[in-house]
Protein backbone atom coordinates (compact mmCIF):
# COMPACT_ATOMS: atom_id res chain seq x y z
CA UNK A 1 0.00 0.00 0.00
CA UNK A 2 2.94 2.76 0.94
CA UNK A 3 3.80 2.06 -2.55
CA UNK A 4 0.74 2.46 -4.22
CA UNK A 5 0.88 6.00 -2.56
CA UNK A 6 4.45 6.74 -3.02
CA UNK A 7 3.51 6.30 -7.22
CA UNK A 8 0.26 8.38 -6.65
CA UNK A 9 2.83 11.08 -4.71
CA UNK A 10 5.13 10.69 -7.48
CA UNK A 11 2.74 11.25 -10.30
CA UNK A 12 1.25 14.01 -8.80
CA UNK A 13 4.34 15.96 -7.45
CA UNK A 14 5.68 15.79 -11.10
CA UNK A 15 2.34 16.98 -12.70
CA UNK A 16 1.93 20.49 -13.76
CA UNK A 17 -1.22 20.54 -10.39
CA UNK A 18 1.49 20.49 -8.62
CA UNK A 19 4.08 23.15 -10.30
CA UNK A 20 1.41 25.15 -11.49
CA UNK A 21 2.09 29.00 -9.55
CA UNK A 22 0.29 31.92 -9.28
CA UNK A 23 0.95 33.75 -12.30
CA UNK A 24 0.71 30.79 -14.26
CA UNK A 25 -2.75 30.42 -13.27
CA UNK A 26 -3.44 34.42 -13.29
CA UNK A 27 -2.72 34.02 -17.41
CA UNK A 28 -4.80 30.49 -17.78
CA UNK A 29 -7.52 32.87 -16.57
CA UNK A 30 -7.00 35.60 -18.69
CA UNK A 31 -6.34 33.11 -21.32
CA UNK A 32 -10.16 32.23 -20.61
CA UNK A 33 -11.49 36.20 -20.95
CA UNK A 34 -9.79 36.33 -24.40
CA UNK A 35 -12.00 32.89 -25.06
CA UNK A 36 -14.71 34.57 -24.46
CA UNK A 37 -13.80 38.30 -26.07
CA UNK A 38 -13.30 35.75 -29.47
CA UNK A 39 -15.78 33.03 -29.35
CA UNK A 40 -18.54 34.97 -26.80
CA UNK A 41 -18.15 38.41 -28.39
CA UNK A 42 -16.83 37.97 -31.65
CA UNK A 43 -13.92 40.19 -31.30
CA UNK A 44 -11.51 39.28 -34.41
CA UNK A 45 -12.54 35.29 -33.21
CA UNK A 46 -10.04 34.45 -35.69
CA UNK A 47 -6.83 35.30 -34.02
CA UNK A 48 -7.75 35.67 -30.27
CA UNK A 49 -8.77 32.04 -30.45
CA UNK A 50 -5.60 30.59 -31.48
CA UNK A 51 -3.75 33.65 -29.65
CA UNK A 52 -5.65 32.49 -26.19
CA UNK A 53 -4.35 28.97 -26.69
CA UNK A 54 -1.46 29.61 -27.08
CA UNK A 55 -1.37 31.53 -24.30
CA UNK A 56 -3.06 28.57 -22.32
CA UNK A 57 -1.10 25.88 -23.41
CA UNK A 58 2.47 28.66 -22.68
CA UNK A 59 1.39 28.60 -19.35
CA UNK A 60 0.75 25.01 -18.13
CA UNK A 61 4.04 23.96 -16.40
CA UNK A 62 6.34 21.62 -17.91
CA UNK A 63 4.59 20.76 -21.18
CA UNK A 64 8.46 21.76 -22.93
CA UNK A 65 6.79 22.94 -26.17
CA UNK A 66 8.94 26.08 -26.34
CA UNK A 67 12.52 24.09 -25.52
CA UNK A 68 14.81 25.11 -27.83
CA UNK A 69 16.05 22.51 -30.15
CA UNK A 70 18.58 19.96 -28.23
CA UNK A 71 20.96 18.36 -30.90
CA UNK A 72 22.44 15.36 -28.75
CA UNK A 73 18.72 14.26 -27.94
CA UNK A 74 17.41 15.40 -31.08
CA UNK A 75 14.08 17.12 -29.75
CA UNK A 76 13.00 20.18 -29.89
CA UNK A 77 9.87 22.01 -28.36
CA UNK A 78 6.80 21.96 -30.97
CA UNK A 79 5.97 25.75 -30.53
CA UNK A 80 9.64 27.15 -30.70
CA UNK A 81 9.54 25.28 -34.12
CA UNK A 82 6.24 27.46 -34.83
CA UNK A 83 7.54 30.38 -32.59
CA UNK A 84 10.41 31.01 -36.01
CA UNK A 85 8.10 32.48 -38.14
CA UNK A 86 6.87 35.22 -35.74
CA UNK A 87 10.66 35.62 -34.54
CA UNK A 88 11.76 35.85 -37.85
CA UNK A 89 8.67 37.69 -38.71
CA UNK A 90 7.61 35.51 -41.50
CA UNK A 91 4.17 35.32 -40.66
CA UNK A 92 3.06 38.77 -40.92
CA UNK A 93 4.49 39.22 -44.26
CA UNK A 94 2.53 36.00 -45.66
CA UNK A 95 -0.42 37.29 -44.05
CA UNK A 96 0.18 40.99 -45.98
CA UNK A 97 0.51 38.74 -49.76
CA UNK A 98 -3.07 37.81 -48.34
CA UNK A 99 -4.14 41.12 -47.53
CA UNK A 100 -2.78 42.65 -50.69
CA UNK A 101 -4.86 39.91 -52.95
CA UNK A 102 -7.87 40.84 -50.55
CA UNK A 103 -7.23 44.58 -51.52
CA UNK A 104 -8.85 46.93 -54.28
CA UNK A 105 -6.57 49.70 -54.51
CA UNK A 106 -9.18 51.17 -57.23
CA UNK A 107 -10.52 54.20 -55.08
CA UNK A 108 -6.71 55.04 -54.00
CA UNK A 109 -5.81 55.28 -57.56
CA UNK A 110 -9.39 57.13 -58.59
CA UNK A 111 -7.96 59.77 -55.88
CA UNK A 112 -4.43 60.07 -54.62
CA UNK A 113 -5.23 62.69 -52.01
CA UNK A 114 -6.32 59.91 -49.97
CA UNK A 115 -2.56 59.16 -49.86
CA UNK A 116 -2.49 62.46 -47.64
CA UNK A 117 -5.21 61.24 -45.11
CA UNK A 118 -3.41 57.83 -45.10
CA UNK A 119 -0.18 59.81 -43.99
CA UNK A 120 -2.13 62.24 -41.71
CA UNK A 121 -3.74 59.04 -39.68
CA UNK A 122 0.07 57.70 -38.98
CA UNK A 123 0.10 60.58 -36.04
CA UNK A 124 -0.79 58.55 -33.06
CA UNK A 125 2.24 56.32 -33.91
CA UNK A 126 4.49 58.76 -33.04
CA UNK A 127 2.62 60.70 -30.34
CA UNK A 128 2.65 57.16 -28.79
CA UNK A 129 6.09 57.27 -29.26
CA UNK A 130 6.87 59.93 -27.70
CA UNK A 131 4.35 59.16 -24.21
CA UNK A 132 5.75 55.72 -24.29
CA UNK A 133 9.14 57.19 -24.07
CA UNK A 134 8.36 59.72 -20.99
CA UNK A 135 6.49 56.11 -18.96
CA UNK A 136 10.07 55.30 -19.37
CA UNK A 137 10.44 52.21 -22.40
CA UNK A 138 13.75 52.46 -23.87
CA UNK A 139 13.39 53.90 -27.47
CA UNK A 140 13.00 50.60 -29.62
CA UNK A 141 10.18 49.44 -26.92
CA UNK A 142 8.79 52.61 -27.34
CA UNK A 143 8.75 52.50 -31.19
CA UNK A 144 7.09 49.27 -31.33
CA UNK A 145 4.06 49.97 -28.88
CA UNK A 146 3.80 53.24 -30.80
CA UNK A 147 2.85 51.27 -34.30
CA UNK A 148 -0.27 50.03 -32.55
CA UNK A 149 -1.44 53.44 -33.72
CA UNK A 150 -1.46 52.45 -37.15
CA UNK A 151 -4.36 49.72 -36.25
CA UNK A 152 -2.57 47.27 -38.52
CA UNK A 153 -1.80 43.51 -36.67
CA UNK A 154 0.76 42.10 -38.89
CA UNK A 155 2.56 45.63 -39.25
CA UNK A 156 2.44 45.52 -34.76
CA UNK A 157 3.91 42.28 -34.76
CA UNK A 158 6.69 42.28 -37.34
CA UNK A 159 8.12 45.87 -35.74
CA UNK A 160 7.50 43.95 -32.07
CA UNK A 161 9.26 40.82 -33.40
CA UNK A 162 12.32 43.20 -34.65
CA UNK A 163 12.49 46.03 -32.24
CA UNK A 164 11.01 44.70 -28.54
CA UNK A 165 10.40 40.44 -29.24
CA UNK A 166 9.72 40.64 -25.00
CA UNK A 167 6.55 42.82 -25.33
CA UNK A 168 4.96 41.34 -28.89
CA UNK A 169 1.87 39.22 -26.72
CA UNK A 170 1.13 42.45 -25.45
CA UNK A 171 1.38 44.97 -28.68
CA UNK A 172 -0.53 42.17 -31.00
CA UNK A 173 -3.23 41.42 -28.51
CA UNK A 174 -3.55 45.40 -28.32
CA UNK A 175 -3.45 46.01 -31.80
CA UNK A 176 -6.33 43.00 -32.50
CA UNK A 177 -8.87 44.36 -29.65
CA UNK A 178 -8.78 47.71 -30.39
CA UNK A 179 -9.54 46.73 -34.34
CA UNK A 180 -12.38 45.05 -33.36
CA UNK A 181 -13.43 47.54 -31.41
CA UNK A 182 -13.64 50.12 -34.24
CA UNK A 183 -17.05 50.04 -34.58
CA UNK A 184 -17.18 51.28 -30.87
CA UNK A 185 -13.85 53.69 -31.04
CA UNK A 186 -14.21 55.54 -33.93
CA UNK A 187 -17.75 57.21 -33.92
CA UNK A 188 -17.70 59.04 -30.70
CA UNK A 189 -15.01 60.89 -32.30
CA UNK A 190 -16.15 61.19 -35.72
CA UNK A 191 -19.13 63.05 -34.23
CA UNK A 192 -17.02 65.26 -31.88
CA UNK A 193 -14.29 66.35 -34.67
CA UNK A 194 -17.33 67.01 -37.23
CA UNK A 195 -20.55 69.42 -38.33
CA UNK A 196 -23.60 67.36 -39.18
CA UNK A 197 -23.76 69.61 -41.97
CA UNK A 198 -19.97 67.77 -42.79
CA UNK A 199 -21.18 64.64 -42.15
CA UNK A 200 -24.06 64.68 -44.85
CA UNK A 201 -21.61 65.98 -47.89
CA UNK A 202 -22.42 63.54 -50.27
CA UNK A 203 -18.82 62.82 -52.78
CA UNK A 204 -19.13 62.41 -56.66
CA UNK A 205 -18.67 59.33 -58.23
CA UNK A 206 -14.91 58.07 -58.44
CA UNK A 207 -13.72 57.91 -62.12
CA UNK A 208 -13.05 54.47 -63.18
CA UNK A 209 -9.29 53.55 -63.13
CA UNK A 210 -8.01 51.10 -65.93
CA UNK A 211 -6.51 47.46 -65.06
CA UNK A 212 -3.24 48.69 -66.51
CA UNK A 213 -3.26 50.93 -64.01
CA UNK A 214 -3.90 48.78 -61.50
CA UNK A 215 -0.97 46.30 -62.79
CA UNK A 216 1.15 49.01 -62.77
CA UNK A 217 0.52 50.63 -59.45
CA UNK A 218 2.12 47.62 -57.71
CA UNK A 219 5.40 47.00 -58.87
CA UNK A 220 5.43 51.35 -58.84
CA UNK A 221 5.06 51.08 -55.02
CA UNK A 222 7.28 48.43 -54.14
CA UNK A 223 9.87 49.75 -56.70
CA UNK A 224 10.07 53.15 -55.31
CA UNK A 225 8.61 52.58 -51.56
CA UNK A 226 11.14 49.76 -51.22
CA UNK A 227 14.06 51.64 -52.69
CA UNK A 228 13.74 54.80 -50.55
CA UNK A 229 13.12 52.49 -47.21
CA UNK A 230 14.26 48.32 -47.60
CA UNK A 231 13.35 47.63 -44.32
CA UNK A 232 9.52 47.81 -45.58
CA UNK A 233 10.44 45.16 -48.46
CA UNK A 234 8.85 42.39 -46.14
CA UNK A 235 5.55 44.30 -46.10
CA UNK A 236 5.40 46.48 -48.67
CA UNK A 237 6.87 43.83 -51.27
CA UNK A 238 4.61 41.08 -50.10
CA UNK A 239 1.68 43.54 -50.04
CA UNK A 240 2.13 44.72 -53.65
CA UNK A 241 2.74 40.84 -54.54
CA UNK A 242 -0.41 40.30 -53.38
CA UNK A 243 -2.31 42.65 -55.19
CA UNK A 244 0.02 41.42 -58.34
CA UNK A 245 -1.90 38.12 -58.20
CA UNK A 246 -5.59 39.63 -57.88
CA UNK A 247 -5.43 42.19 -60.49
CA UNK A 248 -2.76 40.49 -63.17
CA UNK A 249 -5.82 38.77 -64.49
CA UNK A 250 -3.52 35.38 -65.05
CA UNK A 251 -2.64 34.55 -61.41
CA UNK A 252 -6.18 34.04 -60.26
CA UNK A 253 -5.64 30.92 -58.47
CA UNK A 254 -2.54 32.36 -56.44
CA UNK A 255 -4.64 35.74 -55.55
CA UNK A 256 -7.30 33.02 -54.55
CA UNK A 257 -4.87 31.15 -52.56
CA UNK A 258 -3.18 34.08 -50.50
CA UNK A 259 -6.40 35.62 -49.94
CA UNK A 260 -8.42 31.94 -48.35
CA UNK A 261 -6.59 29.37 -47.30
CA UNK A 262 -2.52 30.62 -47.49
CA UNK A 263 -3.92 33.38 -45.48
CA UNK A 264 -5.85 30.86 -42.95
CA UNK A 265 -3.31 28.46 -42.58
CA UNK A 266 -1.11 31.28 -41.53
CA UNK A 267 -3.26 32.88 -39.15
CA UNK A 268 -3.30 29.46 -37.02
CA UNK A 269 0.61 29.25 -36.29
CA UNK A 270 1.09 33.14 -36.13
CA UNK A 271 -1.69 33.35 -33.47
CA UNK A 272 -0.38 30.69 -31.11
CA UNK A 273 2.97 31.88 -31.25
CA UNK A 274 1.75 35.53 -30.38
CA UNK A 275 0.06 33.75 -27.29
CA UNK A 276 2.77 31.82 -26.42
CA UNK A 277 4.89 34.32 -25.81
CA UNK A 278 2.60 35.38 -22.87
CA UNK A 279 3.98 33.78 -20.26
CA UNK A 280 2.99 34.94 -16.83
CA UNK A 281 6.87 36.58 -16.30
CA UNK A 282 6.79 38.27 -19.14
CA UNK A 283 2.74 39.39 -19.32
CA UNK A 284 1.79 40.38 -16.37
CA UNK A 285 3.75 43.42 -15.40
CA UNK A 286 2.91 47.21 -15.43
CA UNK A 287 3.86 47.33 -18.74
CA UNK A 288 1.09 44.96 -20.07
CA UNK A 289 -1.10 48.35 -18.33
CA UNK A 290 0.90 50.67 -20.09
CA UNK A 291 1.40 49.22 -23.56
CA UNK A 292 -2.98 48.92 -23.40
CA UNK A 293 -3.23 52.10 -22.59
CA UNK A 294 -0.85 53.74 -24.74
CA UNK A 295 -2.16 51.71 -27.82
CA UNK A 296 -5.54 52.67 -27.77
CA UNK A 297 -4.29 56.44 -27.60
CA UNK A 298 -2.00 55.84 -30.28
CA UNK A 299 -5.04 54.33 -31.75
CA UNK A 300 -7.21 57.44 -30.99
CA UNK A 301 -4.85 59.91 -31.97
CA UNK A 302 -4.24 58.55 -35.48
CA UNK A 303 -8.18 58.85 -36.13
CA UNK A 304 -8.25 62.09 -34.84
CA UNK A 305 -5.31 62.83 -37.20
CA UNK A 306 -6.95 61.83 -40.30
CA UNK A 307 -10.35 63.01 -39.68
CA UNK A 308 -8.64 66.32 -38.99
CA UNK A 309 -6.78 66.15 -42.65
CA UNK A 310 -10.10 64.93 -44.06
CA UNK A 311 -11.27 68.20 -42.98
CA UNK A 312 -9.02 70.42 -43.99
CA UNK A 313 -9.73 69.03 -47.19
CA UNK A 314 -13.33 69.57 -46.67
CA UNK A 315 -12.72 73.23 -46.27
CA UNK A 316 -9.61 73.66 -49.67
CA UNK A 317 -12.04 71.61 -51.81
CA UNK A 318 -14.71 73.94 -50.86
CA UNK A 319 -16.99 70.80 -49.27
CA UNK A 320 -16.48 68.32 -51.42
CA UNK A 321 -14.95 65.75 -48.90
CA UNK A 322 -16.57 64.18 -46.77
CA UNK A 323 -14.58 64.50 -43.49
CA UNK A 324 -16.01 61.08 -42.08
CA UNK A 325 -13.68 59.41 -44.54
CA UNK A 326 -10.66 60.59 -42.73
CA UNK A 327 -11.30 58.34 -39.96
CA UNK A 328 -10.84 55.49 -42.38
CA UNK A 329 -6.79 56.78 -42.37
CA UNK A 330 -5.93 53.90 -39.80
CA UNK A 331 -5.43 51.37 -41.45
CA UNK A 332 -8.10 48.66 -40.17
CA UNK A 333 -9.11 47.41 -43.53
CA UNK A 334 -12.08 47.18 -44.71
CA UNK A 335 -13.22 47.51 -41.03
CA UNK A 336 -12.76 51.65 -40.53
CA UNK A 337 -13.87 52.31 -43.99
CA UNK A 338 -16.96 50.67 -43.12
CA UNK A 339 -17.50 52.58 -40.04
CA UNK A 340 -17.04 55.78 -42.23
CA UNK A 341 -19.69 54.12 -44.56
CA UNK A 342 -22.44 53.52 -41.36
CA UNK A 343 -21.67 56.71 -39.36
CA UNK A 344 -22.13 59.03 -43.15
CA UNK A 345 -25.72 56.80 -43.38
CA UNK A 346 -27.04 58.12 -40.43
CA UNK A 347 -26.86 61.78 -41.24
CA UNK A 348 -27.82 61.04 -44.93
CA UNK A 349 -29.44 57.74 -45.99
CA UNK A 350 -28.55 58.36 -49.34
CA UNK A 351 -24.81 58.75 -48.83
CA UNK A 352 -22.22 55.97 -50.21
CA UNK A 353 -19.04 56.77 -48.55
CA UNK A 354 -17.41 53.43 -48.32
CA UNK A 355 -15.33 53.26 -51.65
CA UNK A 356 -14.32 56.55 -51.11
CA UNK A 357 -13.36 55.85 -47.54
CA UNK A 358 -11.54 52.81 -49.18
CA UNK A 359 -8.78 54.57 -50.52
CA UNK A 360 -7.36 56.68 -47.16
CA UNK A 361 -8.16 52.72 -45.52
CA UNK A 362 -5.73 51.42 -48.23
CA UNK A 363 -3.15 53.97 -47.99
CA UNK A 364 -3.35 54.04 -44.35
CA UNK A 365 -2.05 50.44 -44.47
CA UNK A 366 1.35 51.91 -46.84
CA UNK A 367 1.30 54.51 -44.39
CA UNK A 368 1.89 52.08 -41.28
CA UNK A 369 4.06 50.13 -43.23
CA UNK A 370 6.45 53.01 -44.06
CA UNK A 371 6.24 54.38 -40.45
CA UNK A 372 7.52 50.93 -39.12
CA UNK A 373 10.08 50.89 -41.14
CA UNK A 374 10.81 54.05 -40.05
CA UNK A 375 11.08 53.00 -36.77
CA UNK A 376 13.15 49.47 -37.50
CA UNK A 377 15.72 52.13 -39.13
CA UNK A 378 15.92 54.06 -36.85
CA UNK A 379 15.97 51.85 -34.08
CA UNK A 380 16.85 48.34 -35.43
CA UNK A 381 20.30 48.33 -34.42
CA UNK B 1 20.79 54.64 -36.63
CA UNK B 2 20.16 55.47 -32.96
CA UNK B 3 20.87 53.10 -29.99
CA UNK B 4 17.72 51.08 -29.22
CA UNK B 5 18.13 51.10 -25.57
CA UNK B 6 19.87 54.32 -24.72
CA UNK B 7 17.49 56.83 -23.65
CA UNK B 8 16.72 59.58 -25.70
CA UNK B 9 16.86 63.48 -24.70
CA UNK B 10 13.68 65.58 -25.36
CA UNK B 11 14.91 67.08 -28.44
CA UNK B 12 16.18 63.92 -30.08
CA UNK B 13 12.67 62.42 -29.19
CA UNK B 14 11.20 65.06 -30.57
CA UNK B 15 13.22 65.14 -33.67
CA UNK B 16 12.64 61.28 -34.58
CA UNK B 17 9.10 61.77 -34.21
CA UNK B 18 8.67 64.73 -36.46
CA UNK B 19 11.14 62.63 -39.37
CA UNK B 20 8.70 60.01 -38.85
CA UNK B 21 5.78 62.01 -39.27
CA UNK B 22 7.64 64.05 -42.06
CA UNK B 23 8.80 61.35 -44.08
CA UNK B 24 5.34 58.87 -44.31
CA UNK B 25 3.85 61.85 -45.43
CA UNK B 26 6.37 63.11 -48.24
CA UNK B 27 6.43 59.21 -49.09
CA UNK B 28 2.85 58.68 -49.14
CA UNK B 29 2.60 62.61 -51.19
CA UNK B 30 5.14 61.34 -53.80
CA UNK B 31 3.51 58.20 -54.15
CA UNK B 32 0.36 60.03 -54.68
CA UNK B 33 2.25 62.05 -57.67
CA UNK B 34 3.49 58.79 -59.61
CA UNK B 35 0.09 57.76 -59.17
CA UNK B 36 -1.32 61.17 -61.09
CA UNK B 37 2.16 60.60 -63.68
CA UNK B 38 1.52 56.94 -64.33
CA UNK B 39 -2.48 57.42 -64.92
CA UNK B 40 -1.68 60.30 -67.40
CA UNK B 41 0.58 58.21 -69.23
CA UNK B 42 -1.52 55.21 -69.02
CA UNK B 43 -4.41 57.83 -70.00
CA UNK B 44 -2.81 59.06 -72.92
CA UNK B 45 -1.60 55.74 -74.39
CA UNK B 46 -5.09 54.16 -74.53
CA UNK B 47 -6.05 57.66 -75.55
CA UNK B 48 -3.81 56.93 -78.44
CA UNK B 49 -5.20 53.62 -78.87
CA UNK B 50 -9.23 54.41 -79.18
CA UNK B 51 -9.18 56.66 -82.29
CA UNK B 52 -7.54 53.89 -84.02
CA UNK B 53 -9.34 50.94 -82.81
CA UNK B 54 -13.18 51.20 -85.03
CA UNK B 55 -15.68 53.22 -82.96
CA UNK B 56 -17.90 50.53 -80.73
CA UNK B 57 -21.29 51.87 -78.81
CA UNK B 58 -20.91 51.88 -75.05
CA UNK B 59 -23.03 48.93 -73.94
CA UNK B 60 -23.76 48.44 -70.41
CA UNK B 61 -21.38 45.46 -68.85
CA UNK B 62 -24.00 45.08 -65.65
CA UNK B 63 -26.93 43.93 -65.40
CA UNK B 64 -29.43 46.84 -65.16
CA UNK B 65 -33.03 46.14 -64.74
CA UNK B 66 -35.14 47.00 -68.22
CA UNK B 67 -38.02 48.92 -69.42
CA UNK B 68 -40.17 51.75 -68.13
CA UNK B 69 -39.64 55.63 -67.65
CA UNK B 70 -36.12 56.49 -66.64
CA UNK B 71 -35.57 57.86 -63.12
CA UNK B 72 -36.20 61.77 -62.52
CA UNK B 73 -32.37 63.65 -63.10
CA UNK B 74 -32.29 64.90 -59.51
CA UNK B 75 -31.91 61.37 -58.18
CA UNK B 76 -29.45 60.20 -61.14
CA UNK B 77 -26.28 60.55 -59.12
CA UNK B 78 -27.80 58.76 -56.17
CA UNK B 79 -29.35 56.07 -57.73
CA UNK B 80 -26.08 55.74 -59.98
CA UNK B 81 -24.00 55.67 -56.35
CA UNK B 82 -26.65 53.24 -54.98
CA UNK B 83 -26.48 50.69 -57.95
CA UNK B 84 -22.77 50.71 -57.61
CA UNK B 85 -22.73 49.47 -54.36
CA UNK B 86 -24.87 46.78 -54.57
CA UNK B 87 -23.67 45.14 -57.62
CA UNK B 88 -20.16 45.52 -56.49
CA UNK B 89 -21.21 43.89 -53.67
CA UNK B 90 -23.38 41.34 -54.51
CA UNK B 91 -20.83 40.22 -57.49
CA UNK B 92 -18.16 40.87 -55.30
CA UNK B 93 -16.77 43.10 -58.21
CA UNK B 94 -14.74 46.91 -57.81
CA UNK B 95 -17.09 49.46 -59.39
CA UNK B 96 -14.40 50.21 -61.06
CA UNK B 97 -14.70 47.13 -63.02
CA UNK B 98 -18.39 48.24 -64.60
CA UNK B 99 -20.06 51.12 -65.84
CA UNK B 100 -23.76 51.59 -65.63
CA UNK B 101 -24.80 53.88 -68.93
CA UNK B 102 -28.34 53.12 -68.54
CA UNK B 103 -31.22 52.37 -65.83
CA UNK B 104 -34.48 51.68 -66.62
CA UNK B 105 -37.06 51.14 -64.18
CA UNK B 106 -39.68 47.94 -64.49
Amino acid sequence: MDFFFEVIGAIFGSSGFANLDIKSAIMLAIACVLFYAGIGKKFEPLLLVPIAFGMLLANLPLTGLMAEPDMVNHTVGFMWVLYQGVGFAIYPSIIFMGIGAMTDFGPLLANPISLMIGAAAQMGIFAAFLMALALGFEPAEAAAIGVIGGADGPTAILTASKLANHLMPAIAIAAYSYMALIPMIQPPLMKLLTTKKERQVKMTQLRAVSNIEKIIFPIVVTLFVCLLLPETAPLIGMLMLGNLFRVSGVTERLSDTSQNALINIVTIPLGLAVGFKATGDTFLSAETLYIVGLGLTAFLLSTVGGLLFAKLLYYVTGGKVNPLIGSAGVSAVPMAARVAQVVGQKENPSNFLLMHAMGPNVAGVIGSAIAAGFMIKVFGG
Amino acid sequence: MLSPTDPLSLSQALMVAFSGFVIVFLMLAMLAVLIVVVSKVVGAIEGKKKPAAAPAPKKAAAPVAAAAPAAPAQDQDELVAVLMAAIAEESSCSPDSFRITDIQSR
